[in-house]
């Protein structure tokens, strides 16, 4: 972000800093102030003399910190006056082998055109077949949502005019989708918990890919491309309530919803791929009011953090709109995020609602399920996030923590292999979400496929709790476990004996080293006697280093006290 | 609007064999009950057209407008038959690995460059399509 501070380019912009905390300062240390500047409550001159500082003189505001704070408490009042209705469409890819209807397979990044067929090409003659695993994981998706799994689900046709379907129609559910009334509890980052309500969710096919040529998006474009390798694969589209009410419920909804599917395996949820497109639907209305305004349908977020401030600077925008009486601006229609400016653009209006002529799919029997087969689905379902979390939870993590070992699968799996191996679940998670996280990172390699299993990180956990090696010695033996050794019975012992050793418990050796730093150091031991207590760190100190680290730090800190008690 | 052969292709069928909002099919008739007239509106070919994005002249609309009244008028004759209420006629409690569903092993269609040399145009690996808006 070029400009300091977003401030600087007009009303619209600011009403967007001050809902979405997103002053666009690009010291990061100056965020704090960017939250009291341009968001609740205001900022003080204190605060805005420290943004002209950090941004050379630039003031921060269009014309002065005075007025800025009277825009943006105004701008805070009218947020306060309204509520937004926020509803999404999910559409997320289901991980099968191959399409919905046709036995191609359902790959992505494949060279166009290689994974085709007639039937997916729309060829005359051709009849489609429903894929087993798709409607299964459709269904155990359904179940993860808490939804009513319809036993007589069938297809509908739904008409299509773009040629990336060639058969003028994409095969869908219309009125008796797979799942329905449903229920997705969602953790909030500040700790409190929300229900949103799921109002369906049912099959249909994805289209092919369109690049277009002759212009940067699909307006003005001379001709397109068409790529049919995605054309009929399997994709499950849920539909939420319109139950948030800003854009970060609607990420964590997302997030969750994401999570859950990847976890029980149904979906990889990639939002780069395209594999989870989110459509979100955004209206405000006066706080209390029962009807909704005019919504809006914002497309194109690649990220959670990016729909969050779409929908935020969304909100921002009809707020703004309204205040200003300029209300009948706010119409039915389709807009685009750009994340690079972080806005959203209009792309088309919506002029009344579509019709898509839906009709059952002629071409295909209608699905029935017993309640046997959904019941065996639904004990075959993996552990859900929130099943996860609340496990980890009861073990005494915090919460902090908990959330980052559940958020993803690979992490989950690891900490938990190193639980079954025997470590402790707190200081297991300490390393998990410390250091093992930490490399994880620095090197890009995801935590299942690291060189160091679960067994040796755990055997040098259990080693620590142990007293066996302290926490320091762990730290400085981490980097070899990580590159693979240490592997096998007592290979972390093996390898603490060849780096000289684990923690030194032995008193009468602690002691003559105490002994020796103390006598060193009488100046210090005069300014203990004569008040300054915290010199007792120094002396740990000089006895760790003494020890080489390897000192029993809960003994030679008794040892120590014994000894500056009776100096 | 444009004429493209692939939209020719799919939509005709679909205009003839669905009618407009107005017609018999109406969509928020269509799977929950059995509709008990049998005297329909005949659609208006213009709209009809609009709705498949393909351009009709005047003296086409003048053609079509009594052949798709017909069509519609003999379609309108199923409005008489006694059908169940659920049209899609499912199974009670059919098992979910029924032989209608298929098993997820991928293929490969051995002659797939024959199927795209059906395409109108290509560019490369790609079909070339006519712009779109």
């Amino acid at each position: 972000m070029g400009s300091p501070c977003l401030l600087l380019l007009g009303p619209h912009v600011l009403s967007k800093a001050v809902s979405s905390q997103s002053c666009a300062l690009a010291n990061p240390s100056l965020r704090k102030f960017s939250w009291q500047l341009c968001g609740r409550p205001c900022c003080s001159p204190k605060v805005a003399s420290v943004i002209r500082k950090h941004t050379k003189g630039k003031q921060c505001h269009q014309t002065s910190a005075t007025s800025v704070v009277q825009q943006s408490s105004k701008a805070a009042a009218d947020q306060a006056a309204f509520e937004a209705v926020i509803g999404i469409e999910s559409h997320v890819r289901l991980s099968t082998k191959t399409k919905a209807f046709c036995g191609c397979a359902n790959v992505y990044g494949a060279k166009p055109n290689t994974h085709v067929c007639p039937v997916c090409l729309a060829h005359p003659g051709t009849l489609p077949n429903v894929n087993e695993e798709a409607v299964q994981k459709a269904i155990i998706t359904g179940l993860a949502l808490q939804c009513t799994i319809h036993p007589h689900s069938k297809f509908d046709r739904k008409q299509y005019i773009y040629p990336d379907l060639p058969k003028g129609y994409q095969i869908s559910q219309y009125d008796v989708p797979i799942a329905e009334h449903g229920r997705l509890e969602v953790d909030l980052p500040d700790g409190s918990s929300k229900s949103f309500g799921i109002t369906r969710a049912h099959m249909e096919e994805d289209s092919g890919k369109l690049v277009h040529f002759g212009a940067s998006s699909l307006s003005g474009s001379d001709y397109s491309l068409c790529d049919y390798n995605r054309a009929g694969t399997p994709l499950l589209e849920i539909v939420s309530e319109p139950d948030m009410r800003s854009g970060q419920e609607a990420a964590a909804y997302a997030s969750e919803l994401r999570r859950i599917m990847r976890f029980i395996g149904t979906s990889d949820g990639n939002m780069q791929d395209g594999s989870m497109r989110c459509d979100v639907n955004v209206s405000v209305r006066p706080r209390g009011a029962k009807e909704f305004g005019t919504k809006v349908e914002i497309k194109n977020m690649n990220t959670f953090g990016g729909m969050q401030k779409a929908i935020d600077y969304e909100i921002d925008r009809q707020v703004t709109l309204i205040s200003q009486g300029r209300g009948n601006e706010i119409v039915l229609e389709t807009r685009l995020y750009d994340e690079a400016k972080q806005v959203t653009k209009s792309m088309r209006k919506k002029e009344g609602l579509a019709d898509y002529r839906y009709f059952p799919e002629p071409d295909l029997p209608p699905l029935g399920f017993t309640q046997e087969s959904v019941d065996g689905l639904q004990a075959s379902m993996a552990e859900l996030p929130a099943a996860k979390r609340a496990r980890f939870m009861d073990m005494g993590l915090p919460r902090d923590d908990v959330l980052i070992l559940a958020d993803d699968l690979e992490t989950a799996d690891y900490f938990e292999a190193v639980l079954e191996e025997g470590a402790p679940a707190k200081l297991a998670a300490n390393w998990v979400v410390g250091d093992i996280m930490a490399h994880c990172k620095n090197t890009g390699v995801s935590m299942g496929s690291m060189k160091s299993r679960p067994a040796t990180l755990a055997a040098m956990v259990k080693m620590i709790e142990s007293k066996a090696i302290s926490g320091k010695i762990g730290k400085q033996l981490l980097p070899e476990l990580l590159q693979g050794k240490g592997a096998g019975p007592d290979g972390v012992k093996k390898l603490v004996d060849a780096m000289g050793g684990g923690q030194i418990s032995d008193p009468a050796y602690l002691a003559e080293i105490l002994d020796k730093v103390i006598a060193n150091n009488q100046k210090q031991l005069e300014q203990y006697k004569g008040g300054k207590t915290k010199l007792k760190g120094h002396f740990v100190g000089q006895a760790m280093k003494e020890s080489r680290g390897k000192a029993n730090p809960e003994l030679l800190n008794k040892l120590l006290m014994e000894r500056l008690d009776a100096a | 609007m444009l004429r493209s052969s692939i939209l020719l292709r799919t939509a005709i069928p679909t205009v003839y064999l669905r009618g407009s909002q107005s017609g018999i099919l109406k969509q928020s008739n269509l799977p929950h009950h059995r509709c008990n007239v049998s005297k329909v509106d005949s659609p208006d070919v213009r709209k009809l057209a609009e709705m498949a994005q393909i351009e009709v002249s005047d003296q086409e609309v003048d053609a079509w407008q009594p052949q798709i009244a017909e069509i519609v008028e003999w379609f309108a004759h199923l409005q008489d038959l006694d059908l169940p209420a659920d049209p899609s006629g499912s199974p009670e409690g059919s098992p979910l690995t029924d032989s209608r569903l298929r098993e997820d092993t991928p293929r490969d269609w051995p002659e797939r460059e024959k199927l795209l040399d059906e395409a109108p145009d290509r560019e490369g690996r790609f079909v070339k399509v006519p712009k779109i808006l």
